[in-house]
């Protein structure tokens, strides 16, 4: 103890001097290092009012300072010359200044900070979409998708609750902005799905064919959609398949109407993943439990099934192999004035696609090989058609962010279509007695698209976005390239306000049958349609209101012509205005839901039958549905026993009268004589669906959840269509297939 | 002992000169110049006196300083931790209502917690090795799930994925077995939380923690005190209010500035206490 404080004293004395020469001898030195440039100055943001605590840096070095409370902020350093001096701040853009700093500078700098509106990598620049997934910035979560009252957990019928579709029946078809069915091209994981509907039907059909939870997120585009896509009149439905399972899990659904089967399971975890879903539909039991069997001959039925195989082969690439089938059946009665019979459909398809998607030196490339087959069976009177059509298609994206403020697309895209036709076709359209003429055909088309397109993705300035493209196609049976420039834009009023202006051409080739040359017209060449939108959008948290205006008119649209069967003479127009409203989140708010109204106007030449004679009127199309007014809400009771209701009102849909009827075959049938086209509607549909569910989860991370629903719940015999008698001299409603009807069942997930 | 008279004179001249000399060079070149280590040590006490007072502006001085350090190619992993570990404090700041109220808080949590998770990812990015940014992740899940519990399906996941990786990297770091436990206690036991398997963790992160060495006082070193409070917690919860006030005091042992235990937790244990004694 006694020699330790001796050398503590020792150390004291010995060292004080040598200290003091040394720290004289280092600022000596430190001396001939050149002097330092001094930063001062202030953070202010956009009102010029103080910013403390932000970061002020020179880039690329340490040397810097955080803002005191009154924004000021002071620092030296040696760096000279050339130098950049940044202000950042979370949830501002960061405020950059060039200075040229010289040894024993004062700088003063002034840097404002400007709230950040637009983040390129969260920007929809795009006008009219709406997205579905597990995204922050998805319209609708998943969970809010398969609890919609009345959607029956079916995507097309979520996304029919979205503004600009229109309830033209009550099936899934997606009719949008006073566009046809046909108009609106749905694509999984790149690939076309060129028959997307169940129990398929000139509107579409019931039932979307993919099921809900085979989905990971969608992207829904009611116009103005970028250059990227292709072929596609009004919309773009665009779906992304579920990805590498996390853990295992197997999922069991028991319903009145249906069973499925689930099983997802990472094989090697990380690497290889398979997903298998299998549901077998069979709605005879949930008609007799509602009373309403007698409709049917055969039930509709179905069963679909899926096999997916994920391979991880990187940290950035992965391999999928989807392969899905789906097939169903139905007969029904159906009278029509030239014939009192059963209509029998069967149909069937697969999808096959491999997708490949990787990064190669920042460039994120996607890739897609897919064949879409497709075989049907319709018998009714002297209808009797075996339609096919195989579909292949390849397709690659190339994708990259060269910057913070601008990004670039392209890609390309081969399609090829053999379609087939056999059996008999009525000669004359919906004459369907036994006994009239027909068409017999054995025939075969195929058609190729080529498609390439090119998109930039740009923030000039703080306040605006903008996607700009072009893109071209070109069909082999139509030998026509068509070029599709394309604009949209964004301009941020504030931080959760913004304006956005669409413009853009697009084509849509006629289905390849549509060429052949007894019944169609090898001449057709592409429609076109061009979309100008103007909307507005508020988005904060819980809230999002929109507000869009649209104007689309058309040309060559393809239009049936008693000479030449079919001709580009249609032309039309449709215009509107989209608005939706959405508070909440499902299970986080007690109440959350959504409002979409639609006004609409569509106009189109079309044929009005005056007995063998044809005439053309600009009329109401058939989906011309004034008013669409959808009303979604849902709430929360207790825990997790939820409530929802979905009302839908939506003005009756234009309909031709006939006013007369032309004898022919000696009084077997008649021809009918139309009154003006479209100058009479169906009335209006109404329609309120209820469902409660509750989500129950125990053990190890499993759940079981109850669901019932009522639909059309004021039991509400909305008409569907006019029938006739045969000789047209009496008119009656046709209601719908679906009155009030209960449904229920229960879904069980097993996690491990 | 050290003995002067078996040290040479001279060589003891010689070497407190070089001593001098060196220390000298670290004066002078810490007043020049903020090396990156000299700023995350600086970060660190900025924002350990923010946390003692629950004051916001010193963390926001901390993250300013951090942010700062990103600059530096070899301290870059850490210095991005330490903002999102700010931040995450910024978030528990802003919950306890402390704070006067903002105009919009809750938007302002969520776009922290984002921040975070950015912040982490990067993190990891230039060190995968790091359980500590694992951990911090999972917690960050945690608290988008509480914010926005429709996000639980996909976040659950990611939040489970990050605290296995953490414990395969480290499975004895006390924060890695800290923030498991706070997990635990958080989750209803419907999502598969369990108060007891979390009273669990604390008593064996509270065990880790007086073992824990640190060799670089860079290195993450935050979560002891908080360890016996949240152990305190869960005491009360329990109506085991004795063992509560141990803790606690443990707790102020640790940390004697701990705001957390010495004005919000303590008054509330003797609200409890009060309670019962009546």
């Amino acid at each position: 103890m006694f020699a330790s404080a001796h050398w503590f004293m020792f150390f004291t004395k010995a060292s004080i001097t040598t200290f003091l020469c040394g720290l004289c001898f280092l600022t000596v030195v430190q001396a001939q290092i050149p002097e330092r440039a001094v930063l001062l100055g202030e953070v202010v943001d956009a009102g010029g009012l103080p910013m403390p605590f932000v970061n002020v840096q020179i880039t690329g070095t340490t040397d810097g300072a955080a803002t005191q409370r009154d924004g000021r902020f002071e620092f030296a350093t040696q760096h000279r010359g050339r130098q950049v001096i940044q202000a950042t701040m979370i949830g501002f853009e960061p405020a950059k200044r060039v200075l040229h700093l010289a040894p024993g500078d004062t700088v003063t700098v002034r840097l404002v900070l400007r709230e950040a509106l637009i983040a390129l990598d969260e920007v929809e620049v795009t006008a009219s979409a709406y997205s579905t997934g597990e995204a922050e910035t998805a319209t609708l979560q998943s969970l809010e998708v398969v609890t919609t009252p009345g959607a029956a957990a079916d995507i097309f019928r979520a996304i029919k609750t979205f503004p600009g579709v229109s309830m033209v029946d009550e099936g899934a078809g997606l009719f949008v902005r006073g566009g046809d069915v046909s108009e609106t091209v749905i694509l999984l994981d790149q690939a076309t799905l060129t028959h997307p509907y169940k129990f398929e039907s000139p509107t579409g059909g019931v039932f979307g064919i993919i099921p809900p939870f085979m989905v990971r997120g969608t992207v829904f585009s009611s116009g103005g959609f970028p250059a990227r896509y292709g072929n596609a009149l009004s919309a773009v439905l665009s779906m992304d398949s579920q990805n590498m399972p996390q853990q295992q899990n197997y999922s069991f659904n028991l319903g009145l109407a249906a069973a499925s089967l689930g099983v997802n399971v990472p094989v090697v975890p990380g690497k290889l993943g398979l997903r298998f879903t299998g549901n077998r539909s069979f709605t005879e039991l949930m008609f007799r439990f509602n009373g309403q069997h007698d409709q049917f001959t055969i039930s509709p039925r179905g069963y679909d099934g899926n096999l997916s195989l994920i391979y991880q082969y990187s940290p950035t690439g992965r391999l999928k192999f989807f392969n899905f089938t789906t097939d169903d059946r139905l007969g029904v009665h159906v009278d029509q004035p030239s014939f009192d019979g059963v209509y029998r459909g069967q149909t069937t398809s697969w999808l096959h696609n491999v997708q490949w998607i990787d990064i190669y030196k920042g460039w994120l490339v996607q890739t897609s090989a897919s064949l879409n087959r497709y075989a049907a069976h319709q018998q009714m009177g002297n209808l009797d058609l075996e339609p096919g059509d195989d579909t292949y298609k390849l397709r690659t994206d190339v994708e990259r962010a060269s910057s913070e403020r601008a990004s670039i697309r392209f890609g390309a895209e081969a399609e090829r279509t053999r379609s087939r036709f056999r059996g008999t076709v009525p000669f004359q359209e919906d004459i369907l007695d036994p006994a009239a003429d027909v068409f017999e055909l054995d025939e075969v088309y195929s058609a190729t698209r080529t498609g390439a397109y090119a998109e930039v993705e740009m923030k000039p300035t703080r306040r605006i976005a903008a996607n700009t493209g072009v893109r071209t196609d070109y069909h082999s049976l139509a030998s026509t390239v068509v070029v599709d420039p394309r604009i949209s834009l964004r301009y941020a009023l504030s931080k959760n306000t913004d304006v956005r202006l669409a413009w853009g051409l697009y084509h849509q080739f006629p289905a390849p049958f549509e060429y052949n040359t007894a019944s169609g017209n090898p001449a057709l060449g592409p429609q076109r349609a061009q979309h100008f939108i103007a909307g507005l959008s508020h988005e904060r948290d819980l809230l999002m209101l929109r507000l869009e205006a649209y104007h689309k008119p058309y040309r060559n649209l393809v239009l049936r012509h008693p000479e030449f069967n079919h001709t580009n003479g249609g032309e039309g127009m449709a215009r509107g205005i989209d608005v939706f409203a959405k508070y909440g989140a499902f299970l986080r708010t007690r109440f959350n839901g959504w409002m979409a109204y639609s006004f609409l106007e569509s106009r189109r030449v079309q044929r009005r039958h005056l007995g063998r004679e044809v005439v053309y009127e600009r009329a109401p199309s058939p989906f011309d549905i004034t008013h669409n007014l959808t009303i979604v809400a849902k709430f929360r009771l207790v825990g997790f026993l939820s409530s929802g209701l979905t009302f839908r009102h939506a003005t009756g849909r234009p309909v031709t009268p006939v006013v007369g009827a032309l004898a022919e075959g000696n009084g077997s049938y008649f021809l009918p004589i139309e009154g003006s086209v479209g100058s009479e509607r169906l009335p209006d549909f109404r329609r309120l669906d209820a469902s409660l569910s509750y989500f129950f989860r125990f053990g190890e991370g499993h759940d079981i959840t109850f669901y019932f629903s009522v639909g059309n719940v004021f039991n509400q015999a909305n008409v569907i269509d006019y029938e006739y008698s045969a000789d047209y001299t009496e008119r009656g409603e046709r209601t719908t297939n679906y009155r009030r009807f209960l449904y229920f069942g229960a879904t069980l997930n097993l996690n491990r | 002992m050290f003995d002067r008279d078996r040290i040479p004179e001279k060589s003891t001249k010689r070497v407190v000169f070089l001593w001098s000399l060196v220390m000298g060079l670290l004066f002078t070149t810490a007043i020049q110049a903020q090396p990156a280590d000299t700023l995350l040590l600086r970060g660190k006490q900025i924002l350990e006196a923010g946390l003692a007072q629950g004051d916001m502006d010193q963390l926001l001085t901390a993250r300013a300083t951090f942010e700062r350090v990103t600059a530096d190619a070899a301290r870059a992993a850490l210095a991005h931790y330490y903002i999102a570990y700010t931040e995450y404090q910024l978030v528990n700041l802003l919950r306890s209502g402390s704070q006067e109220d903002g105009t919009d808080r809750e938007g302002e949590i969520l776009v922290r917690l984002q921040s975070a998770v950015e912040q982490l990812e990067i993190s990891i990015e230039r060190d995968e090795t790091s359980a500590d940014a694992h951990a911090l992740l999972s917690s960050v899940y945690g608290q988008i799930i509480g914010a926005r519990p429709l996000m639980g399906a996909v976040l659950g996941l990611k939040s489970g994925r990050a605290i296995n990786r953490a414990k395969k990297l480290d499975p004895d770091n006390p924060r890695v077995v800290l923030i498991e436990a706070i997990s635990n206690w958080n989750t209803p036991r419907m999502w598969g939380g369990s108060p007891d398997k979390a009273m669990e963790g604390f008593e064996r992160a509270a065990l880790l923690f007086t073992q824990e060495e640190l060799a670089d006082p860079l290195l993450p070193s935050w979560g002891h005190n908080e360890t016996y409070a949240w152990t305190g917690i869960a005491y009360m919860d329990r109506g085991q209010l004795r063992k509560a006030r141990e803790a606690f005091e443990k707790a102020l042992e640790v940390d004697p500035d701990f705001g957390w235990v010495r004005y919000a937790l303590l008054p509330s244990l003797e609200a409890q206490e009060a309670a019962e004694s009546n």
